[in-house]
């Protein structure tokens, strides 16, 4: 757990602070924006010191194209804030996404040409439709992979000269993330942000703050917010659990379980436009199956599950990535299990990575054997 | 007033308002959820009694809780042992009290001063009543262990002692004494004066030859029981000390959290 020490400040004086120092020191600013909460906090913030200053900042947001109809609101609303203050990013143009969901349909092209008529929405008339970086200078991770979120991420980017780019990002959220962008100082002696190329800046002015903190916000300020949010509360599910996310890749599948009941002409959309989702929605928290957390009965091992799962992966063009990221891995059941949940999963991309150390189980069993 | 309440310890409060009792595993219905947040207001008192049944902080069922929690100040919540397991399980009552507070925190002996906390503490004692085994009963042992071992598979190893318990309870099967009352496992002696812990509904005094290898079980039937001195039939096996050694931390764990909270007098 993340100790945090309290200071005679509150987050929001702190974070007034550092937004004004963005804007003291860059002449270019680009604020993120997934339509989540943290987000809609940070451009708030972000714009209303734009109003201030009589400046325009950018409003980014890479549109997947397979996301909750909320989050689309919600960008229109972020954007229809401070219109005058507001450069629109709205990025619509393809880009492969995982689906989790399918083996066979193993990848989205987001945006596909061709198949306008069943993405799931119409284009936005404000947005930009084609990659808005020189495509001579495209960079790509992995050619295998394909072209997908971050390479339009990291090219747009790139793009771009001596530019802020705020992100929504909160250390309480992910402790391990924060340690890892926050260990040297990104731009002079400000921690709170990474360095890039070309100049350019990310920078996390909430990264100090908690959920609470954001719904107190969003609050005091009367900001609209995604409707997600109240129907995962009116769930039960904890305040801290709620998020907004992707619908189909290998982190998000699980929303595709309640979106008949939040979104249903969302849910409906997304059943023709990929294979898949009706499994998402079937078994999305299922154990045995995309849960991937109880070996199915007909496999004496995770082991054998594993092979089983290898031998059978349908797509010859993906099948070699995984091969050859096992080879480097231990041979036991704790390693096999999450090999077997990338493996259903289809994560190629390597985004849940295998924990590689031997099996707890094996030091249990020795401590049973030494006791008994 | 609402009280939420555990089926196996069902209540009835003396008060002249109205209350409405619901059972614990209803708190996450859909059918109660809904209306209780639109009738639980300021004004409103929740009684929490005996609803720690889980040690997973971030069960589904306790934030269902939290949100009726959340809408009043006025909160009673009542456990009879303070702890399932371990001392983190506390923290589960503290989060009824006020989860915004605890969010993420581990236990801490500070917080049962700085809270309105008041204890009487439920002192348990474990006594053990000696049965002679032979030569062949440990060769039993021996070979049973390293077939369970062997044949483990993908079996959670926590099964291993589980196993090993039965087969000691049934070398103690000879100690077991007609005019006495035992509680085991399961129905495998057949015989009247042996029940399972299923069994009990009531106040008593048993003799016991498996404990529950489930604590949560376990302290229910020390609760159901009124029980203050466990009288164990212990062999010289080595599950026996396991067991044994394992009681002794849980009740060290209970007796520490006594010891620093205030008394209810």
């Amino acid at each position: 757990m993340l100790r945090q020490v309290y200071i005679n400040k509150t987050v929001l004086d702190a974070a007034r602070e550092r937004v004004s120092y963005v804007f003291d020191e860059f002449d270019n600013i680009i604020v993120s924006v997934s339509g989540g909460k943290d987000s809609t906090v940070l451009a708030h913030l972000a714009l209303s010191e734009a109003h201030r200053r009589e400046r325009r900042i950018g409003v980014f947001f890479l549109d997947e194209e397979v996301v909750y109809d909320s989050t689309i609101k919600q960008i229109e609303y972020i954007l229809s804030l401070y219109p005058k203050n507001t450069i629109p990013l709205w990025i619509q143009m393809e880009f492969a996404l995982t689906n989790a969901t399918s083996l066979i349909e193993s990848q989205l092209i987001c945006w596909e040409a061709g198949k306008h008529k069943i993405w799931m929405r119409p284009k936005q008339a404000n947005s930009i439709k084609f990659p808005p970086w020189d495509r001579k200078k495209e960079t790509i991770r992995d050619k295998n992979k394909g072209f997908g979120f971050y390479d339009a991420l990291d090219n747009f980017q790139n793009s771009r000269e001596n530019t802020a780019f705020l992100v929504g990002l909160r250390a309480t959220e992910s402790p391990n993330r924060w340690r890892a962008v926050s260990k040297n100082p990104g731009y002079k002696d400000v921690f709170w942000c990474t360095k890039m190329k070309h100049g350019n800046v990310s920078m996390y002015p909430l990264y100090d703050w908690n959920f609470h903190d954001i719904w107190k916000y969003i609050y005091d300020n009367q900001l609209k917010y995604s409707n997600i949010y109240d129907y995962m509360y009116k769930k039960g599910m904890g305040l801290q659990e709620i998020r907004v996310s992707s619908l189909i890749h290998e982190k998000s599948f699980k929303a595709l379980v309640e979106l008949p009941e939040f979104e249903p002409k969302t849910y409906n959309r997304l059943l023709k436009r990929i294979k898949g989702i009706s499994i998402g929605n079937l078994y999305g928290k299922d154990s045995k199956m995309l849960r991937v957390s109880k070996l199915p009965k007909n496999f004496k091992t995770w082991i054998a599950y594993r092979d089983f799962l290898l031998a059978t992966y349908p797509d010859p063009e993906r099948k070699p990535i995984f091969e050859k990221r096992f080879v480097r891995h231990l041979n036991n059941r704790y390693v096999a299990r999450q090999q077997c949940r990338q493996l259903v999963l289809n994560d190629y991309e390597n985004n849940l990575p295998v924990d590689n150390k031997p099996d707890p189980r094996e030091a249990m069993i020795e401590k049973w054997r030494a006791l008994l | 007033m609402f009280c939420f309440y555990w089926r196996g310890f069902p209540v009835k409060y003396k008060v002249d308002c109205e209350v409405e009792y619901i059972e614990y595993a209803d708190i996450e219905m859909y059918k109660y959820f809904y209306r209780l947040l639109e009738e639980i207001g300021q004004d409103s008192l929740i009684v929490m009694d005996s609803c720690m049944r889980t040690q997973n902080r971030s069960e589904l069922i306790y934030n269902c809780a939290h949100h009726y929690l959340g809408q009043t100040p006025h909160r009673i919540i009542f456990e009879y042992f303070p702890i399932i397991e371990s001392k983190a399980d506390f923290m589960v009552l503290l989060d009824f009290e006020n989860k915004g507070k605890y969010k993420g925190k581990g236990f801490d002996y500070v917080y049962l001063q700085n809270e309105d906390i008041k204890i009487k503490p439920v002192k348990v004692k474990l006594e053990t009543i000696n049965v002679e085994t032979t030569e062949k009963d440990r060769e039993r042992y021996e070979k049973k262990k390293e077939q369970l071992f062997d044949s483990l598979g993908e079996k959670d190893p926590d099964t291993i002692p589980r196993n090993l318990q039965i087969l000691a309870g049934d070398i103690k099967k000879k100690a077991i004494e007609p005019d006495n009352l035992y509680v085991a496992r399961n129905k495998r002696f057949k015989l009247d004066n042996v029940l399972s812990y299923k069994e009990i509904t009531g106040k008593g005094n048993y003799s016991v030859i498996d404990i529950h290898y489930r604590r949560l079980n376990f302290n229910d039937f020390l609760r159901t029981t009124g029980m203050s001195k466990i009288k164990y039939l212990c062999t010289t096996l080595p599950i026996d000390t396991v067991i044994i050694n394992e009681f002794a931390k849980w009740k060290a764990r209970c007796d520490a959290i006594y010891a620093q909270a205030s008394l209810y007098k």
